[in-house]
C-alpha cells in the first residue's frame, strides 16, 4: 500500500490556503505596527494551525496579548498616583497662601501688628502710634481673612472639580459596558474579532481608575465588571453601567456627596469611601486637609481674639472708656445635623469668657429613657463630659457656654439625633476690629488706671506680651509658636506626599513596562516576522507558479 | 524579556523627566538665593525660620524701645545737670551774702533779683518736655510738671460776689516779693476806694480809687479788678498770693519701659521727689523761695538757713542724676546686647534659610551635566532600529 495520490488540483489549493494564511499572518503584523503607538494596544499574533494532514494551514485565531492580572495592578497603582498627583496640586495652592518663605504673611503681620503695641507703650498718648496699632491690626486681621478666605475658595474649586469629574466618570462608564457588548459580539462573529474594541475597553478601564479606585473582575468571555473598590458598588455589570450622582451635604457646607445607583431606587452615599483616583483625592482635601487647616488657623484666631479682649476690656482708653472689646467678641454657633430625624432648634451663647476652651461640642440624644442628652468635645466621641435628660427650652451650661436646645413644631429630638456648637468656627474669616474702638483711636485701652491716664501704659504692655503668652497646648506654645507648627505640618504633609508619588509614580513605571513587555509591539521584532512571512509567501507563489507549469505538462499531453 | 520601542521610549522619558526635576530645583536655589522656597522644601526648618522671624522682629521692635528710654533719660540727665549748675552758682553768690560784712542790703535785694530769675529757669528745667511729653510729671505726661511763677487770687468769703478778678499780671519782675497781699474795698464813698495790704508787714502798699476794669498796681505786681454783677461792697477782700510757685502738677506713679523680653525699666523721676522733696528730701523750690525773701528782708538766719537748703538741694539733684545716669547705663548694656543678639539672629536665619551659593552652583553644574549627558545617551539609543538596515 503507499500514498494515494495527491492532485496537483490538491496541492494548488494547499498552496492557496497558505498564501491566505500568509496574508492574514502580513495583516496581523500590519495591524501590530500601525499601533505601534496607540495608548493600549495589545500585540496581536495570529494562530495558524495545519489543516488535517497535507491539507494545508488555516489561521484559526488572532490572540490578543494581555495579562489581566497585571492590567489590575496598573489601576490599583493608577488610582494611587492620581490620587496623590489631584491632593498635592490642592494643597500646594493652600501652601503658597502660608508661604512664610517669604516675609510677609500672617506672621510677619502678627510681628507688625505686636511691635505697634510696643511703639504704643512708649507713647500712651501719641496718635501715630494709636493710629500704628489700628493700621497693622487692620493688616493682620486681612491677613487673616484673606487666607481664610483663599483656603475656602480651593474647597469650593474642588467641589466643583467633584462634580466634572463624576460626570466624566459615567461618560466613561457608559462606554465600557458599551464596549463590553460590543466586544462579546465581534468575538463571536470572528475569532479575535473583538480584540481591538477590548483594547480600548480597558483603556478606558485605565482612564476611569485614574479618576477613582476601582476593582476589576474579568468573566470567562473577556467581559469586564467595574466595582468601586472602597465599597464594592457596581459601576459596570457587562452591558449596564451606573451612574454617580451629587447632592449637596448641609451637614458640609452644602459640598456635594457622591452617590452610586441614582438609576435604580436606592441610592448609596459613597463619598466617604472614595480612596483613590482624581476624585479620591478632591474629597480628600476638601473635606480633611483643608478643614484641619481651617480648624488650626481658627483656633489661633479665637484664642487671639478673646484673650486680647480679655485684657483690653479691663484697661482704660485716652477718654477714660473702658469694658470695650477690641476685636469683635466671639459668638457661639450652635447648628443641627440635617439628618435628624426629630424637629428641635437649637442655640448657643458664650457666658463667660474667661471659661470657654475653643473645642468644638457634639451633642447626642439618647433615648434611655428619658431622652438624654451627651455632650461630646471634637476628638473623643466615646466618653460624654455631660450628660443630662433632656428639658425643652432650659439653657445647659458648660464650660462658658449656655446651650439651648427647644422642642420644635415636629417635637422634641429624637434618640440619634446631634447637635453642634461651636466658638471658633469663621474666627479667621470673620476677624474684625471693634468698630466703636476703630473709629475713635482714643477708645484704645493703654493704662490700668483711669486716674493715671496718659502716662500708665501697663495695658498696652500687656497686650504687647500677649504674643509671649503661652496660651495654646496646655500652656507649652505661644501664638507663633502654634502658627509656626500649622504651616510645618502642611509643608510635611506634602512633602510626604511628594515623596510618596516619586516611589509611586516608579511603580506606575515598573506595572506599565511589564504590560509593555507582554503586550507591547517590537518594531524590530515585527520587522523579522515580516521577513519571514514575506519569504513564505515568497515561497507559495512559486509553488503555484510551479504547478500552474506542471498543469500546463498536463494539458499538453492531452 | 521583551523589549518594546514603548519601554525605551517610557525609560527614556522617565530618565529625562528624573533629571529635570532636579534640575529646575537647583535653579530655583540659585534664583532665589534661598534653600527654601516653599514650606514643603524642609517643613521643620520652615518652623525655625518662622520663630526666628518673630525673635528678629521683637530684638528690633526692643532695640527701638531702648532708644526711647535713652532719649528719654538724656533729656532727663541734661535737665538735671542744667539744675545742678543753677544751684552751685546760687550757692557760690548765696555764699558772699551770708558774710553780712561783705554784702549791703541793696546787693542782697539784687541778689534776690538774681535768684527770682533762676528760680524761673528752675522751673522751665523742670518742665522739660521729650517729644511733648513732660517728663518729671509721672503718669501725668501731658500736665506741666511746676507750675510757673505767677499771681493768684481769692474772692475771700463774706464777698458779696459783686465783683471778681479779670486780670493779674507781673509789671516789674525786680520787684517780685514773694509776699501775699490783701485788696479791701470801702464803701462808702462811691466808686468805692481800696486799700492794698502786705500781708507779712502789715503795711499798706497801695491806695486809690476803684475803677471797674482798670489796673491796681503795687511792688511791681497788677491786678484788674472788674464789676460782675456791681461794683464791690464795702469790706469785700481780694488775697493775692505770689509764693505759691512751683506746684507739682504730676503723680507719682511711674512708666516703665520693656527694653527687653519680660526686662522692664522704669524711667520714671518724678517731679515731686526731685523738685519738692516729698519722700524726705529738701523742697528745692520753697527753699529758693525761702532764701529769696531772706534777702529781701536782710535775714542772715534766714540766709543761712537758705545756703544749708542749697547744699542739700545740691546732692539731692546729685542723687538723682547718679539714678538717671545708672538707667541710662543699664538700657545702654541692654542695647548693645541686643545689638550682638540682632546679629546672631541673623546670621542664624541667613544659616537656615539661604543657598550656599557655591554649594548651590556646583550642584546646578552637575545636574545640568546630568541632563545634558541623559539627552544624549538616549537620543543615541532611540535612534537605532532594525529598520534602519533592512533593504
Amino acid at each position: 500500500m503507499g500514498l494515494p495520490g495527491l492532485s496537483l488540483q490538491g496541492t494548488l489549493s494547499v498552496a492557496a490556503l497558505g498564501l491566505n494564511a500568509q496574508q492574514s499572518a502580513l495583516r496581523v503584523i500590519g495591524q501590530n505596527i500601525s499601533n505601534v503607538n496607540t495608548p493600549g494596544y495589545s500585540l496581536q499574533t495570529i494562530v495558524l494551525e495545519p489543516l488535517g494532514n497535507l491539507l494545508g494551514v488555516n489561521a484559526i485565531n488572532v490572540l490578543r496579548n494581555s495579562d489581566n492580572l497585571i492590567s489590575g495592578r496598573i489601576y490599583d497603582e493608577t488610582s494611587s498616583e492620581k490620587f496623590l498627583e489631584s491632593k498635592i496640586s490642592l494643597l500646594s495652592q493652600v501652601e503658597a497662601f502660608l508661604n512664610e518663605s517669604q516675609a510677609s504673611g500672617i506672621n510677619g503681620a502678627l510681628n507688625e501688628f505686636f511691635n505697634s503695641l510696643q511703639d504704643l507703650s512708649l507713647r500712651p498718648d501719641g496718635v501715630a502710634e494709636r493710629e500704628g496699632v489700628i493700621g497693622s491690626a487692620s493688616i493682620f486681621i486681612n491677613e487673616l481673612n484673606r487666607t481664610a478666605r483663599a483656603i475656602n475658595n480651593i474647597q469650593v474649586s474642588a467641589d466643583n472639580k467633584i462634580r466634572e469629574v463624576v460626570t466624566e466618570i459615567n461618560t466613561i462608564t457608559k462606554e465600557i459596558a458599551r464596549l463590553n457588548t460590543q466586544a462579546l459580539s465581534a468575538n463571536s462573529s470572528i475569532p479575535g474579532g473583538g480584540n481591538s474594541l477590548l483594547d480600548q475597553r480597558d483603556e478606558l478601564v485605565r482612564q476611569l481608575s485614574e479618576l477613582i479606585d476601582v476593582r476589576v473582575i474579568y468573566d470567562s468571555n473577556g467581559s469586564a465588571t467595574v466595582l468601586t473598590k472602597g465599597s464594592g458598588y457596581t459601576l459596570v455589570a457587562n452591558n449596564v453601567s451606573s451612574d454617580l450622582s451629587v447632592q449637596p451635604n448641609a451637614n458640609n457646607k452644602n459640598y456635594l456627596d457622591v452617590y452610586i445607583g441614582s438609576n435604580e431606587t436606592i441610592s448609596y452615599n459613597i463619598t466617604n469611601s472614595i480612596l483613590g483616583g482624581e476624585l479620591g483625592g478632591l474629597i480628600a482635601v476638601r473635606d480633611v486637609s483643608t478643614n484641619n487647616v481651617i480648624d488650626n488657623l481658627d483656633r489661633m484666631t479665637a484664642t487671639l481674639i478673646n484673650e486680647f479682649n480679655k485684657i483690653h476690656r479691663t484697661g482704660f482708653g485716652l477718654d477714660g472708656s473702658t469694658g470695650l472689646d477690641f476685636f469683635q467678641p466671639l459668638t457661639a454657633r450652635g447648628s443641627h445635623d440635617v439628618n435628624n430625624i426629630g424637629d428641635a432648634s437649637i442655640t448657643a451663647s458664650i457666658t463667660d469668657y474667661n471659661a470657654i476652651t475653643y473645642d468644638n461640642y457634639i451633642i447626642e440624644f439618647q433615648d434611655v429613657p428619658p431622652l438624654t442628652y451627651n455632650i461630646y468635645r471634637e476628638g473623643d466621641l466615646t466618653t460624654p463630659i455631660a450628660t443630662g435628660a433632656y428639658n425643652s427650652g432650659v439653657p445647659i451650661n458648660i464650660e462658658g457656654l449656655s446651650i439651648t436646645i427647644t422642642d420644635g413644631a415636629g417635637g422634641p429630638p429624637s434618640a440619634g439625633d446631634k447637635f453642634y456648637v461651636s466658638t471658633k468656627e469663621g474666627a479667621t474669616q470673620n476677624i474684625a476690629l471693634n468698630p466703636v474702638v476703630a473709629s475713635d483711636i482714643n477708645k484704645i485701652a493703654s493704662s490700668s488706671d483711669l486716674n493715671q491716664l496718659p502716662g500708665n501704659n501697663d495695658i498696652a504692655l500687656q497686650l504687647a506680651n500677649l504674643i509671649d503668652a503661652r496660651i495654646f497646648q496646655n500652656g507649652s506654645a505661644n501664638i507663633s509658636n502654634y502658627y509656626g507648627a500649622i504651616v510645618s505640618q502642611l509643608g510635611t504633609d506634602l512633602k510626604n506626599a511628594n515623596m510618596t508619588l516619586e516611589s509611586q509614580h516608579s511603580i506606575v513605571e515598573q506595572l506599565s513596562n511589564i504590560r509593555e513587555q507582554i503586550s507591547g509591539v517590537s518594531l524590530d521584532e515585527e520587522s523579522i516576522k515580516l521577513m519571514a512571512y514575506q519569504r513564505g509567501f515568497q515561497a507559495l507563489s512559486r509553488i503555484i507558479t510551479i504547478i500552474d507549469e506542471l498543469m500546463q505538462e498536463l494539458v499538453n499531453i492531452l | 524579556m521583551r523589549i518594546t520601542q514603548n519601554m525605551m521610549f517610557r525609560i527614556a522619558n522617565e530618565a529625562i523627566r528624573r533629571n529635570a526635576i532636579k534640575l529646575i530645583k537647583s535653579q530655583e536655589q540659585i534664583s532665589t538665593g534661598k534653600r527654601i522656597n516653599k514650606p514643603s522644601d524642609d517643613p521643620v526648618d520652615t518652623g525655625d525660620i518662622l520663630n526666628l522671624r518673630t525673635s528678629i522682629s521683637k530684638t528690633n521692635q526692643f532695640l527701638s524701645n531702648d532708644d526711647r528710654a535713652i532719649s528719654i533719660l538724656t533729656s532727663m540727665d541734661s535737665a538735671l545737670q542744667l539744675l545742678s549748675g543753677l544751684i552751685i552758682r546760687a550757692k557760690s553768690l548765696t555764699v558772699q551774702a551770708a558774710n553780712d560784712a561783705v554784702m549791703s542790703p541793696e546787693n542782697k535785694i539784687q541778689l534776690a533779683i538774681d535768684l527770682t530769675g533762676m528760680l524761673q529757669e528752675l522751673i522751665d528745667a523742670a518742665n522739660t518736655q521729650y517729644m511733648d511729653q513732660y517728663i518729671f510729671s509721672g503718669n501725668k505726661i501731658r500736665t506741666q510738671t511746676l507750675t510757673p511763677l505767677g499771681i493768684q487770687t481769692n474772692a475771700l468769703p463774706g464777698n458779696s460776689g459783686n465783683a471778681e478778678v479779670t486780670a493779674t499780671d507781673i509789671k516789674d519782675m525786680t520787684k517780685y516779693t514773694f509776699d501775699n497781699y490783701t485788696i479791701t474795698f470801702s464803701s462808702p464813698p462811691d466808686p468805692p476806694t481800696y486799700t492794698v495790704t502786705n500781708q507779712r508787714t502789715g503795711q499798706v502798699v497801695a491806695t486809690g480809687t476803684y475803677t471797674s476794669g482798670e489796673e491796681i498796681l503795687f511792688d511791681g505786681f497788677s491786678v484788674t479788678i472788674s464789676d460782675s454783677v456791681g461794683s464791690p461792697q464795702n469790706g469785700d477782700s481780694f488775697e493775692v498770693i505770689t509764693d505759691n510757685v512751683g506746684t507739682y502738677q504730676g503723680d507719682s506713679n511711674s512708666m516703665s519701659i520693656e527694653v527687653d523680653d519680660d526686662l522692664m525699666v522704669d524711667i520714671t523721676l518724678t517731679g515731686d521727689r526731685i523738685f519738692k522733696g516729698v519722700g524726705g528730701g529738701t523742697d528745692i523750690i520753697q527753699s529758693f523761695v525761702d532764701l529769696i525773701r531772706a534777702l529781701r528782708q536782710n535775714d542772715i538766719d534766714g540766709i543761712n538757713e537758705g545756703l544749708t537748703n542749697l547744699d542739700n538741694s545740691q546732692k539731692q539733684i546729685l542723687d538723682f542724676l547718679s539714678v538717671a545716669g545708672a538707667k541710662q547705663n543699664e538700657v545702654n548694656n541692654v542695647s548693645e546686647r541686643l545689638k550682638d543678639l540682632l546679629i546672631v539672629q541673623k546670621s542664624a536665619l541667613s544659616k537656615i534659610e539661604d543657598a550656599d551659593m557655591i554649594e548651590a552652583s556646583s550642584e546646578f553644574a552637575k545636574d545640568q551635566f546630568a541632563f545634558q549627558t541623559t539627552l544624549k545617551a538616549n537620543a543615541q539609543i532611540l535612534q537605532q532600529s532594525l529598520l534602519d538596515y533592512l533593504k
